[in-house]
């Protein structure tokens, strides 16, 4: 007895000591394991998904990009957004420029923008690996490279030169990387495109695809690279190549110019009936070139309780969205008839209660709101919302080709291949919203002309920050503007006097954000922009 | 009849015993039919040199008798020689035996035990039993003869008698709180005995890890809380909540006032930042597992490292009831901890359940019930004011030419007046306590059952805690080399607090406590006494639901649910054996399962601020948690001449398993159905699974040396291999420690004024891995994106491994001075520590281009230092005696270094980036500053147009303000005339400069009174709900001491309609009379008379009454639990009670 005791606690002991290295493997369950990735043409595809996925990435804060980042680093500083009702002192501060290089929206569009580029390098460095069929891995890899483009001209547009990784990073010292000037960002930008441009199989994504890239999206966003790289340099050759690229989306896709049908302005920018443009029925229709996609239950979007269309009855909320819309821009409308300006509809202070108390009653709300991405299915307030996000519509294209054409030919009536000039494709945009057309204008004030219809057609699209940048005239304009517009609300400060917007007066430095501050503290390389 | 030769004296009469118990159950059986065939039953025998053996073996074969013996009794060889003709069975046996040295005894009928003589002659003792000091007779001593289950009680008198014993037998006197004394029979009839008090705690033994010793022997610091001091006659809910205050370097904090509620306990300050700063729960040597991050799903949020979101009360704590803990030891230095490696930087608390002991068998009752009421009531305003309030705001805005949020209330709102703390909380609300155990045993089995029931009904209807527990502890003593036990419970546990519990933070960031706390001009009832779901101003502005009761009635539709329900079935089987002498090995595998499910549930129509629901919401998770730890040890213990030696080896591994689940749906139709039927909800949120585990492998030895118990001296060393850490799985953790007992020195000893006085000091290291795994390995994670609506899988890399990664360690020097002096009077022990914790886990910020933004990495450290003290005066002793308990706790935390990465000007990084949003949480991580001190915008009053018109930036504090924050700096080091987040300050620490508990213990005869003060100073609180808006409730100080042209020395705002006007810091010292507890035992003579064991009735006070400043409902609360960055924020947290319970003790 004694001895078999002995020998059990030996056994003990013993088996203590061996298969300790195995033991502490860990086990992993609810993650794929690397080595066996990149292996097929399904693990390919997988990964294009998370590609894809960055773009409205759910729940974890530091990624949301187009689903709320990216609306409020470009609407707050620019003159359509204000935050006059917002309690966040963040969001307080972009409308107000007096944010600092530690503004946290800056901070996560950035690590967003990063973390897409990383995703699509590991795509781009793995698939030439995988046994396929060429043309179909090539255009995936167009797709990556397309995603990869995007993330960079964003990088740019907000922060100027930005480091520039093509290739996997596999330790944090690897990422210590110094900022590259922005043109060399700008030919990988166009190289990316280019390549995507070619391989891309698909012209638009078909109904059960909606949401992937297809080679007109890469060329129109290759028209808005080229005519960014122009800039306000009215002698540059990238005019023309903006207009070449944008006429090649007009003919070779839109049926009113002989092309695939591919592609097509809307009848109305309405958001109601068939043809509207903004009716929740055509979400998805052939003017939406690329958009962020998105499902009540994942991916779901916040942008429809920011600008608040329904209401929760609470007066808090009256008029207020997080992304309160500024009288002063409601009132650049035309709104006398006969030249009444369709998209002015767009907006509206009336909205309707949905608590049982106050069912149907319509409150009139102190600043107006948008009526752009209503879901009009869904009546909640939360955050579970399925609307899509524009990053490229057709108007685009038109609007692209008119203002480069115009630079390019150095006036607005030279026309140029099929598509006609420059007049003819603004003027689509203008009778569509019921104006009346231009005509008899000299280059400079068709140029003015076309920034305004921009502004008009593209607010809370994320398009106008960046085209006062882009032009330099986000001084001129912020500085200037009556920020106080009527509207039903006259906001005054203790003297009576219309309060100014802005917490200081802006200068050049403000044409590119702060690098966040986490950057320059976590990398020795980097250098912040001059004037923060 | 055969035994094993190698079997020892103890163990051979054990087998006699459970043979004979056996055979007694079979004979009484079979009595009916055989006892008249076998009494009576006459013997013929002849024998001629037969050995007795023989003589045996032919009575068994000519009669129905069976003996009894043991083989090994060499009296059973001797020859006889006998002649006997019909002779009775007594006569045959006289003659057998009368050569040898044996005896026996008929047991039953037919059954003869056959013994040495000394075993079976059995006599009588009786005697008196007195107190040594004051020679009074001592009742309910127990007496026990020493090896058998034979014992018996003194009575009133102190008389005890007791046979069944010979001479050889040794009486053992044992009572609580007097040394034992053992007494051999010999020749006495009458043995008096004199028992002793307790004079010192010295020859107390301590639970230490992996193994116990004596208090005197210990060269580190050890507190321990005795159950019967502290948990006894006070029926509280949790264990935790007993230690409040009572050990030295253990700061409790109780979050909140929900029942079974979270608490936080800090041994020594706070060593982590990422990785947790929870104390290791060691309980009868199994580590608990306790992580509420783990195992308490919150309803949509992501855990993160730097995390900044609430931690989850945690409900699997409750599993222990506090009715079975014999005795709770912290281990608080590192040369104690170390041995516990790389969990044991945060202190570890061994817990001790009770067990049974030979021949004391008890069965002990206990009831207790009782009446929790709102302890402190808010002073908020009456209606009249707060329309006044209203009125003042409005016609200042509209001076101003300003409208407001707010609309105006009618003058007539003043005429209802409702008190909502009076509507809104229950009064007497009841609490329940049974506890029933059975204790005892013999030589071969001890056992401890237990069986409590619980049930807490909270202050807020419809909330309420309950427990039902059972608890097994067995040992077995299978020889006098080996034993084996099993200890177990098994538990439920069931919290129901609604929203009301302190993981809920933020829900009232933007509203107000409207929840608990509705407007006074809200009507409760409706005049036919229905509740009021109608809102009363539907033009007004202001958020509906305010405007309807929020009372917790089933009738409100506004009713909202979070419970929460722990399974848990804990438990660990043991063998020990001697192998030698000195030598003896433990192994224990120990298993612990837990289920915890939570659900949530938010009706249709409430509006909730945080997350704009209103259309009805319910959430189920669950999460499975099992966890095996196999445990091996080895001991060796020797003492030649003036050398001691304990020497401890121990091997263990242990595997945990995580498996979760969430599922959550929205939209409902109607309240009905709740989370019972998920498929009511249409729209269904996608439900997520997710499984990890993780395994570690762990030596450890430890050798403690002695020399004539005067030099002290420990030396541990353990390895820890953790399956978190794929290149570095192996970490060392050595701790040394010594200790002088001068009092043994001559020159002291001398003296005879020093009972105990000791010097001692240590070093140890210990680490901490309390990371989730997977932190080394590359990973893809599964993502999915909604092509058209239709969403498609893909993955993600999940983050960028850090292979390298390893444990925070934690190194702590300490020493301390242990000094018992007039004969255990005055009991002090003082200790100084220093803790320096490097490599922290610590989330750090990577260049963005490496696609992530931030990467867990060992970089960092932290320090703690400070000064324990705890004294113990017998201030009186005698027939009345009073004692008293004084301990202090000093600690100083400050993080001494972050990631140390240096920006492009060279500038290190000083501060760990908390981004402005998580920043208005107000707290920052920055070297130099203690962690979680609180940081934000100072505000000051503006007494004029000019001040206010300085500020720029108006819109940040709103317009109509009377205060808001200073501009203290721009980005050029200059006053820009902007607030930004450039002029945020350091603005307090919520953790106390120091704290101390003082007990009194007073007694007289069968009284017994303790009361207990527990006394917090220099702890600042950050109250982020009772703004002084007229959205929610208005505390009256903020009406009576508002700014007004007349009154403008103050710094609380005028009448405003701004969010946030003053940053809300209080001074959260405070003075507690934390419980006071009467009892009354009754005298033996009455018990003795019931033919009781005792009875005890006792009633208990809990939170009696606290003194602060804070004018809110408690000073001690932290909205968001256990979070190492968020300490000390009120939000709305449950109110806490006080408790009036009355209780009875029975034992048999």
């Amino acid at each position: 007895m004694k001895t078999k005791t002995l020998y059990l606690v030996l056994l003990f002991i013993l088996f203590g000591s061996v298969g300790c290295e195995k033991f502490l493997k860990e086990d992993i369950y609810s993650s794929i394991t690397p080595g066996n990735f990149f292996k097929t043409e399904d693990d390919l595809k997988q990964a294009l998904v998370g590609c894809y996925e960055i773009l409205g990435a759910p729940g974890t804060t530091y990624r949301w990009y187009y689903t709320f980042n990216f609306i409020a680093l470009t609407e707050y500083p620019s003159d359509v957004v204000c935050a006059e009702r917002t309690g966040s002192a963040a969001r307080k501060s972009l409308d107000q420029y007096t944010f600092a290089s530690d503004d946290f929206h800056m901070q996560q569009i950035w690590s967003a923008c990063y973390t897409g580029i990383a995703r699509a390098n590991a795509l781009i460095k793995y698939a030439p690996n995988v046994q396929m069929n060429e043309a179909t891995r090539n255009s995936l890899i167009g797709e990556a490279k397309f995603l990869r483009a995007l993330h960079y001209f964003n990088l740019v547009r907000f922060f100027g030169d930005i480091p520039l990784v093509t290739d996997i990073v596999a330790n944090a010292n690897e990422a210590l990387l110094p900022r590259t000037p922005k043109a060399e960002v700008f030919d990988q930008i166009i190289e990316d495109l280019k390549f995507a441009e070619e391989n891309i199989i698909r012209n638009v994504a078909a109904s059960n695809e909606y949401g992937k890239v297809g080679k007109v999206a890469a060329k129109l966003m290759l028209a808005d690279v080229y005519q960014n790289r122009a800039g306000n340099d009215y002698a540059s050759t990238y005019w023309e190549k903006a207009a070449t690229k944008a006429s090649e989306v007009m003919s070779m896709y839109d049926a009113f110019y002989g092309g695939t049908g591919d592609v097509k302005l809307m009848d109305s920018v309405s958001c109601w009936g068939a043809g509207g443009l903004w009716e929740w029925a055509n979400r998805n229709c052939k003017e939406f070139i690329f958009q962020r996609q998105a499902t009540a239950t994942y991916n779901s979007t916040i942008i429809q309780p920011f600008f608040f269309l329904h209401s929760q009855d609470q007066p808090e909320f009256w008029g207020v969205g997080t992304f309160t819309i500024e009288p002063a821009f409601y009132l650049q409308f035309d709104s006398v008839k006969p030249n009444y300006d369709k998209r002015r509809d767009l907006l509206t202070n009336k909205y309707k209660a949905i608590l049982p108390q106050n069912a149907g009653k319509i409150f009139l709300a102190k600043f107006p709101g948008p009526l752009k991405y209503w879901e009009k299915t869904n009546t909640a307030s939360s955050e579970n919302f399925s609307n899509p996000y524009p990053i490229y519509r057709y108007a685009e294209a038109l609007l692209i080709y008119a203002e480069s054409l115009n630079e390019w030919k150095t006036n607005p009536s030279t026309a140029y291949g099929t598509t006609g000039t420059a007049y003819d494709a603004a003027n689509r945009i203008r009778a569509r919203a019921g104006l009346p057309p231009l005509s008899g204008l000299t280059r400079e004030n068709f140029r003015k002309a076309v920034w305004k219809e921009r502004h008009l057609e593209f607010f809370i699209e994320g398009k106008r920050l960046f085209d006062l940048r882009r032009t330099k005239t986000l001084v001129e304009v912020m500085n200037n503007s009556d920020r106080n517009g009527g509207f039903n609300y006259k906001k005054r400060d203790y003297s009576g006097n219309p309060i100014s917007k802005l917490g200081r007066v802006l200068d050049d430095h403000f044409l590119v954000f702060p690098i966040p501050s986490s950057e320059v503290a976590s990398n020795p390389n980097m250098t912040q922009n001059s004037g923060y | 009849m055969k035994k094993n030769q190698n079997f020892g004296w103890f163990q051979k009469k054990l087998f006699l015993r459970m043979k004979l118990t056996i055979l007694t159950l079979i004979f009484c059986a079979m009595q009916v039919s055989a006892s008249t065939i076998l009494r009576g039953q006459n013997l013929n025998l002849q024998i001629e040199n037969g050995s007795i053996r023989d003589v045996l073996k032919s009575i068994e074969k000519e009669s129905s008798y069976r003996f009894f013996f043991n083989d090994s009794f060499t009296d059973l060889d001797k020859l006889v020689h006998l002649d006997i003709k019909n002779g009775t069975l007594a006569d045959v046996m006289d003659e057998l035996l009368s050569s040898s040295d044996m005896s026996y005894k008929l047991m039953t009928d037919s059954l003869v035990v056959i013994a040495p003589k000394n075993e079976l002659q059995q006599k009588k003792v009786t005697g008196t039993v007195t107190d040594a000091k004051t020679g009074e007779p001592m009742p309910g001593v127990n007496v026990l003869v020493e090896g058998t289950i034979t014992g018996e009680t003194t009575d009133a008198d102190g008389k005890y008698s007791i046979t069944a014993v010979n001479e050889k037998s040794v009486l053992v006197f044992s009572f609580v709180g007097y040394e034992p004394y053992r007494q051999t029979v010999g020749t006495r009839a009458i043995i008096d005995v004199q028992l002793s008090p307790t004079t010192t705690s010295l020859d107390e033994v301590v639970v230490i890890g992996y193994g116990t010793a004596r208090k005197a022997d210990l060269t580190s610091a050890v507190s321990t809380v005795k159950a019967s001091d502290v948990l006894k006659n006070r029926s509280i809910g949790s264990f935790e909540v007993g230690m409040q205050g009572l050990a030295s370097g253990v700061h409790v904090i109780q979050n909140s006032g929900e029942p079974g509620g979270g608490v936080t306990v800090r041994v020594r300050g706070m060593s982590s930042i990422s990785a947790g700063n929870d104390p290791l729960y060691v309980i009868d040597g199994v580590p608990f597992f306790n992580n509420p991050k783990q195992l308490n799903l919150q309803g949509w949020q992501q855990t993160g490292w730097l995390s900044t979101e609430t931690n989850p009360p945690n409900t699997s704590m409750a599993a222990i009831n506090p009715n079975d803990i014999e005795s709770i030891e912290i281990l608080k230095d590192a040369s104690a901890t170390a041995i516990y490696g790389n969990r044991g930087a945060n202190g570890v608390i061994l817990i001790t359940t009770k067990k049974g002991k030979a021949g004391q068998n008890k069965i002990n009752f206990d009831m207790s019930f009782g009446w929790q009421n709102l302890a402190r009531k808010v002073d908020l305003l009456e209606s009249k004011d707060y329309v006044t309030y209203n009125h003042e705001m409005l016609d200042y805005l509209a001076s101003l030419g300003q409208t407001s949020l707010f609309q105006r209330f009618p003058d007539n709102a003043s005429d209802v007046n409702t008190d909502w703390q009076k509507e809104l909380t229950t009064r007497n609300a009841p609490i329940t306590d049974y506890n029933l155990s059975f204790s005892g045993g013999n030589q071969g089995i001890t056992y401890f059952i237990s069986g409590n029931l619980r049930k807490e009904n909270g202050i807020i209807p419809l909330t309420g805690f309950e427990r039902q527990s059972i608890r097994a502890n067995l040992e077995t003593r299978i020889s006098d080399k080996f034993n084996a036990g099993i200890d177990m419970t098994i538990s439920y546990a069931r919290q129901e607090n609604g929203f009301f519990n302190e993981g809920n933070l933020g829900f009232t960031l933007n509203g107000g406590d409207q929840r608990f706390i509705n407007q006074p001009v809200v009507r409760a009832y409706n005049s036919d006494g229905s509740l009021n779901t109608v809102n009363p101003y539907p033009d007004l502005g202001a958020v509906t639901d305010r405007f309807i009761s929020p009372i917790r009635s089933k009738a409100n539709p506004m009713l909202d649910e979070l419970n929460t329900t722990t399974y848990r079935s804990l438990g660990n089987i043991f063998i020990k054996y001697q192998i030698f002498k000195d030598l003896s090995f433990r192994s224990s595998m120990g298993i612990d399962f837990i289920n915890v499910q939570r659900e949530q549930w938010r009706p249709k129509n409430v509006y909730y601020p945080q997350d704009n629901y209103n259309i009805g919401f319910a959430f189920l998770s669950n999460v499975r948690f099992p966890s095996y730890i196999w445990e091996n040890q080895i001991n060796w213990i020797k003492t030649i001449n003036d050398h001691s030696l304990n020497v401890t080896a121990v091997y263990a591994m242990e595997w945990h398993n995580r498996f979760s689940l969430r599922a959550s749906t929205q939209n409902f139709l109607d309240n009905n159905l709740k989370y019972n039927d998920m498929t009511a909800g249409s729209q269904v949120n996608p439900t997520q699974s997710n499984q990890t585990s993780w395994q570690s492998v762990s030596y450890a030895g430890r050798i403690n040396y002695s020399f004539k118990s005067r030099y002290l001296v420990s030396a541990s060393l353990r390895a820890d291999g953790s399956s978190k850490f794929a290149n570095n799985p192996f970490g060392f953790f050595p701790a040394v420690s010594a200790a002088w007992r001068l009092s043994e020195e001559s020159f002291l000893k001398d003296l005879a004024f020093f009972d105990n006085l000791k010097l001692r000091a240590g070093w140890g290291a210990n680490g901490n891995d309390d990371i989730d795994p997977y932190q080394t390995l590359l990973t893809y994670g599964v993502v999915q994106y909604p092509f058209g609506g239709a969403l498609a899988v893909g993955v993600k890399p999940n983050l960028l491994p850090y292979p390298d990664l390893t444990w925070e360690k934690t190194n702590m020097t300490s020493g301390g001075v242990d000094m018992t002096v007039f004969r255990g009077r005055i009991d002090l022990t003082a200790e100084y520590y220093y803790k320096r914790t490097n490599d922290l886990l610590l989330v750090v910020n990577i260049p963005a281009a490496s696609g992530f933004a931030t990467m867990l990495q060992n970089v960092g450290s932290i320090e703690n230092k400070g000064v324990d003290i705890s004294l113990t005066t017998q201030n009186l002793t005698g027939k009345f005696s009073w004692s008293t308990k004084f301990n202090f706790s000093l600690n100083r935390n400050k993080v001494l270094k972050l990631s140390g990465a240096r920006d492009a000007k060279g500038n290190r990084q000083n501060y760990i980036y908390l981004s402005p949003e998580t920043g208005t949480y107000g707290t920052r991580i920055e070297e130099g500053h203690p962690l979680g001190e609180y940081y934000g915008h100072q505000f000051a009053i503006f007494h004029n147009q000019e001040e206010l018109l300085a500020i720029k930036n108006r819109g940040i504090v709103g317009l109509g303000a009377q205060a808001a924050g200073i501009d203290v700096t721009g980005p050029n080091g200059v006053k820009d005339s902007l607030i930004t987040d450039l002029d945020r300050v350091w603005l307090g620490n919520p953790a106390p400069k120091y704290t101390f508990g003082l007990e009194n213990t007073l007694a007289y005869k069968g009284f017994n009174l303790r009361f207990f003060f527990n006394v917090s100073q220099g702890n600042m609180l950050w109250v982020q709900n009772y703004q002084p808006i007229t959205k929610g409730p208005l505390i009256k100080k903020y009406f009576d001491d508002r700014w007004s042209p007349t009154n403008t020395d103050t710094d609380i705002p005028r009448a405003t309609d701004v969010f946030g006007s003053g940053n809300g810091i209080w001074d959260a010292s405070f003075i507690r009379l934390q419980y006071a507890t009467l009892s009354y035992d009754l005298p033996a003579n009455v018990t003795g008379k019931l033919k009781i064991g005792g009875l005890r009735l006792f009633v208990t006070g809990q939170n009696l009454f606290v003194i602060t400043e804070y004018p809110g409902y408690d000073p001690e609360v932290s909205a968001a639990g256990n979070n190492a960055i968020l300490q000390g924020i009120e939000r709305a947290g449950y109110p806490k009670s006080k408790t009036w319970m009355v209780g009875i003790n029975l034992q048999l």
